[in-house]
């Protein structure tokens, strides 16, 4: 037993002996919190940005996923975190528009944005089997049975929702079917139990190559360049443009030279070549990066743009 | 089958070079030790593992990650038959009646049956997988709302096979974990209930908090009760394994076989997994069996089905994770998580682009499931080592993984608090006779069943006669109501044999 | 608590107080399910599904009240004849628990943890200093090791000076 505690002792001393202290920050990990579940759109970016960060700034970041009531746990997490500037979190779009109806338990402007990093537009999907190829068939199409098609969104009162209600008051009437999981949404339309999905295209990439969906339309102004062929929305006389857009943020109070530190690094990890591949693959539109003051007028735009689509 | 014989000649290739293989005995090894300790899962472990296959290729991920995943579901069984605390619900079952056979002094047999019964099921259910994957996954995208509304019912009725002695507190802690799920934001308007003002509340119940609250911690609170008279209580007869008897194996043989096509079918849906499966047969076993009654006292066909069962669905819950790209359950959603990492989606396209990877996946299962045998010898061996040990200082060690499991979910203490809670709510139940599995199943089950309850109305404007109409779910609320009627039917018409005989 | 009610044998107990719990929050609950919250026009609203539990509920709690009350033998007579419980033993057991995750906020987790497995071992009847030591050295250790740095978990690391001495610890475990 005496040996044991020796042995112990050993090790501990060989460990104080070898630990180096650096100066400046950051000199220790940084909690990288994803305050969504495993293997969604959040989560995919916090390990994409994850690795890349840690090559410029040469400490480990470790993914911490803490989901719930709409990212509010994991983001009241990162506010009651110690502002020290080793607890960074990824945010999404559903953050602002949660606090916007007041649903979030912290508000976004408690927090300092440090960058956006994928900005995606939302486009609605069809089976690729589907009679209706074009999105002048879907208007011809609910003018003769109107509440007759069904769209997989995530669910009520998400920007999914809001679309589709918006494309109601205008004369394009469906019904929304809410699938809180993505994997059920997609299978649902997979299945054909639903004609229509709206999603961002990079996480439903797969189907779109295998030919099992259909892009229609493009909730955007214009249309994207890597897609071309599909019509924007704006081409039918209808405005609604409610993207996806995920960043990094941290806590209100840190101090501004590590934040400055941060928003640095994380601009060249978002310049390096894996992130950028990331990118790609997910369809983000290319001018996703936003410094950080820009990003928090950003925001600050769209949570008045929510607001005003509740009324 | 050309492709297939193809695909499978590249995956042995790669699996046989010794710098692949080794990520089989890795991840089972990992799986089974995580999924032994009480407390945390297998899950846990893939969640965990996700990081360190950063600097490996996507073949070498994918085999640590699907055999941790093998590993984890049969180690599960382990802290489930000689501590009566699952680590995943998808082994609670596993408790029912192999714990009364570790308490019979039949922990080694218990063990055999579930070492032999998890390997069979994996990998008959791998073989499937290998062979029927695209169409299978074609039947599993067949299944809209109302069907999965209909498996989740049948899930639920399989109460009253669970219930142990009196089949009203069991329908009670079944109602009562349907309720506790429904606590929190609405799955599908997004209104928070029964928050009565804490914010933590909307964020809902997490039923594995619960899970670990009342079996790990109401179990030290149980056992530490009568401690002092117990002094170190030690495991009688012989504790290791003991293989079953070429007599018993025959005499299991159907409900093996049986377990193992429904947890296959059942694993493959996605959303609803593994743990459906294995209640689904245990209540299946029971209600098939010559002698029901004896079911919950330690009967080997009460630790085969639920085994054989989860394992099977592990096989099952790859078909539409590789096919389509769709995660059956957990597991599965780290997996993509994990492609995701080095830039391949998984789905129709990895089949085309990617072939030596789905072959070397197939093989890996194949080979991981099979290594499940020696794996488990070994595992059992190590763990029966801790009975041997006072069981003071194994209930501090269990508080310590139950915080751990608690808390690594989420990264918050609160969850820590709601554990001891219900902690010590399990003690009460376990005290006054209410069984703890219902209140877990209701709670796993419940959000799923609101959800798809809901969507099949509104899908179908309200119209209630969809879930005996459609063929597939008609079917499924009728076996269902077989399961709800059965216990009753033999009560009633045992009542009356034996008032006719006197 | 024993004493027989004196209508057809049924007993007031433990068992009948929680059916009246059970059907009074069962109750309760279902007055607080609210039906004004606006909903879409084909849905049935966010209070359906925890109104029919609750129902369920309520149904459960009052068929096991009536079946209770109108019992002519009690069975219970001859379930509590087992074992006669150590209750300050489970007292304990529950105040450490509750003591030692309070202490894991305070003091981090790997003081807490130590103390922990050293106080309910000792309470589980182990009086072997040596064995006492080397379990919560080698408890506390290895899971801190496997969690922090290995897993990169961050663990609570306590208030005040603690915050820094956990800090500390954690800084020397991790790879």
């Amino acid at each position: 037993m005496k040996r044991r505690f020796v042995f112990i002792a050993a090790i501990l001393i060989l460990c104080v002996g070898v630990q180096v202290q650096a100066a400046g920050y950051p000199d220790r990990p940084i909690d990288l919190i994803v305050p969504w579940g495993a293997g969604g759109g959040a989560d995919q970016l916090g390990r994409a940005i994850g690795p890349a960060l840690e090559k410029v700034l040469k400490v480990s970041l470790p993914v911490i996923n803490i989901p719930g009531a709409v990212s509010g746990v994991g983001l009241a997490k990162v506010r009651a975190a110690r502002k020290d500037g080793y607890t960074i979190s990824v945010f999404t779009a559903d953050a602002v528009g949660a606090d916007s109806q007041g649903k979030l338990a912290v508000h976004v402007n408690e927090f300092i944005p440090l960058a956006r990093l994928m900005f995606a537009p939302s486009f609605l999907f069809v089976h690729y089997d589907s009679p209706m190829k074009t999105f002048e068939d879907l208007i011809a199409y609910t003018k003769k049975n109107p509440d007759k098609l069904k769209v997989a969104i995530t669910g009520s009162g998400s920007p999914d929702d809001l679309t589709v209600k918006y494309l109601r008051k205008n004369g394009i009437k469906m019904i929304s079917v809410p699938y809180p999981k993505p994997g059920e949404r997609y299978a649902s339309v997979l299945g054909k139990h639903n004609e229509l999905l709206y999603e961002q295209a990079g996480d439903v990439s797969q189907f779109i190559l295998a030919k099992k969906m259909r892009p229609m339309v493009v909730f955007l102004p214009k249309r994207v360049e890597s897609m071309s062929d599909v019509p924007a929305i704006q081409e039918f006389g209808l405005e609604i443009y409610l993207s996806q857009y995920r960043g990094l943020l941290i806590n209100q109070g840190v101090p501004q030279e590590k934040v400055d530190v941060l928003a640095k690094a994380i601009k060249e990890a978002y310049d390096s070549p894996s992130f950028q591949k990331f990118l790609k693959k997910m369809y983000c539109m290319p001018d996703s990066y936003m410094p950080p003051e820009e990003f928090k007028k950003f925001i600050e735009n769209d949570f008045e743009a929510y607001t005003k689509l509740w009324e | 089958m050309d492709w297939l014989v193809t695909v499978m000649e590249m995956g042995v290739k790669i699996i046989t070079l010794p710098n692949y293989f080794v990520f089989i005995f890795i991840g089972l090894f990992i799986g089974v030790v995580f999924g032994a300790i009480p407390g945390i899962s297998g899950l846990m472990a893939i969640i965990l593992l996700v990081p360190f296959t950063y600097p490996l290729d996507i073949i070498q991920a994918m085999l640590l990650l699907t055999s941790t995943y093998c590993g984890g579901v049969f180690g599960g069984s382990i802290s489930s038959i000689l501590l009566n605390t699952p680590g995943a619900p998808e082994s609670v079952c596993t408790t029912f009646d192999g714990y009364p056979m570790t308490r019979k002094g039949l922990a080694a047999k218990a063990l055999g049956t579930a070492i032999e019964c998890s390997a069979i099921g994996g990998f008959l259910s791998a073989v499937v997988m290998t062979v029927a994957c695209a169409p299978l996954a074609s039947v599993a995208l067949s299944f809209d709302s109302p069907e999965y509304f209909a498996l989740v019912f049948m899930g639920l009725c399989v109460v009253t096979s669970i219930s142990g002695k009196s089949l009203v507190n069991g329908v009670i802690a079944l109602f009562i974990g349907l309720f506790l799920a429904s606590v929190g934001v609405s799955p599908i308007q997004g209104v928070p209930r029964y928050d009565l003002g804490f914010p933590q509340l909307r964020a809902g119940i997490d039923f594995i908090i619960v899970m670990i609250g009342v079996f790990a911690l109401g179990e030290i609170f149980v056992r530490f009760e009568t401690l002092s008279r117990e002094e170190s209580k030690k495991i009688e007869g012989k504790v290791g394994t003991n293989l079953l008897t070429i007599k018993e194996f025959l005499a299991l043989k159907w409900t093996i076989l049986r377990s193992f096509v429904t947890g296959t079918f059942i694993g493959f849906l996605p959303g609803a997994g593994a743990t459906i499966a294995s209640f689904v047969s245990y209540g299946m076993a029971r209600n098939l069996s010559d002698d029901p009654g004896k079911f919950g006292t330690g009967v080997l066909e009460g630790v085969a089905a639920p085994e054989t069962a989860n394992n099977a669905a592990t096989g099952g819950a790859m078909i539409p994770l590789l096919t389509l790209g769709i995660p059956g359950g957990g597991a599965t959603a780290v997996m993509i998580s994990a492609f995701m990492i080095k830039g391949l989606q998984p789905g129709p396209l990895v089949f085309m682009t990617n072939p030596e990877l789905i072959g070397s996946i197939f093989v890996g299962m194949i080979i991981a499931n099979l290594l499940i045998i020696i794996f488990g010898f070994i595992a059992v061996r190590a763990f029966t080592q801790f009975l041997k040990v006072p069981y003071a200082i194994l209930a501090s060690g269990i508080t310590l993984f139950c915080f751990l499991g608690a808390f690594a979910k989420r990264n918050v203490m609160y969850d820590v608090w709601v554990m001891l809670i219900f902690g010590i709510i399990g003690y009460f139940m376990k005290k006054y006779e209410y069984p703890v599995a219902p209140l877990v199943l209701g709670m796993v089950l419940g959000p799923l069943a609101e959800d798809k309850f809901l969507s099949s109305l509104i899908s179908y404007q309200n119209d209630f006669t969809i879930f005996f109409t459609r063929p597939i779910s008609g079917t499924m609320i009728m076996v269902a109501f077989c399961f709800l009627m059965y216990p009753l039917v033999m009560m009633v018409w045992k009542k009356r044999r034996s008032a006719n005989n006197t | 608590m024993r004493e027989k009610h004196p209508r057809k044998g049924g007993k007031i107990d433990g068992d009948f107080f929680f059916c009246l719990a059970l059907i009074i929050a069962a109750c309760f609950l279902l007055s607080i399910s609210s039906t004004t919250i606006k909903v879409d026009e084909n849905s049935l609203g966010p209070f359906f599904w925890p109104k029919v539990i609750l129902v369920g509920m309520l149904i459960c709690g009052a068929m096991k009240l009536f079946f209770h009350l109108r019992k002519r033998k009690s069975i219970s007579e001859d379930n509590h004849v087992n074992v006669p419980t150590n209750y300050k033993a489970l007292i304990f057991a529950v105040v450490l628990t509750f003591g030692y995750f309070l202490g894991i906020v305070l003091v981090g987790y790997p003081i807490a943890s130590l103390i922990f497995v050293i106080a309910l071992s000792y309470l589980g009847g182990i009086r072997s200093i040596k064995l006492l030591a080397s379990v919560s050295v080698g408890l506390t250790l290895i899971t801190s090791i496997l969690f922090v740095g290995v897993m990169y978990i961050s663990l609570p690391r306590g208030v005040w000076i603690f915050y820094d001495i956990t800090n500390w610890f954690f800084s020397l475990i991790k790879f």
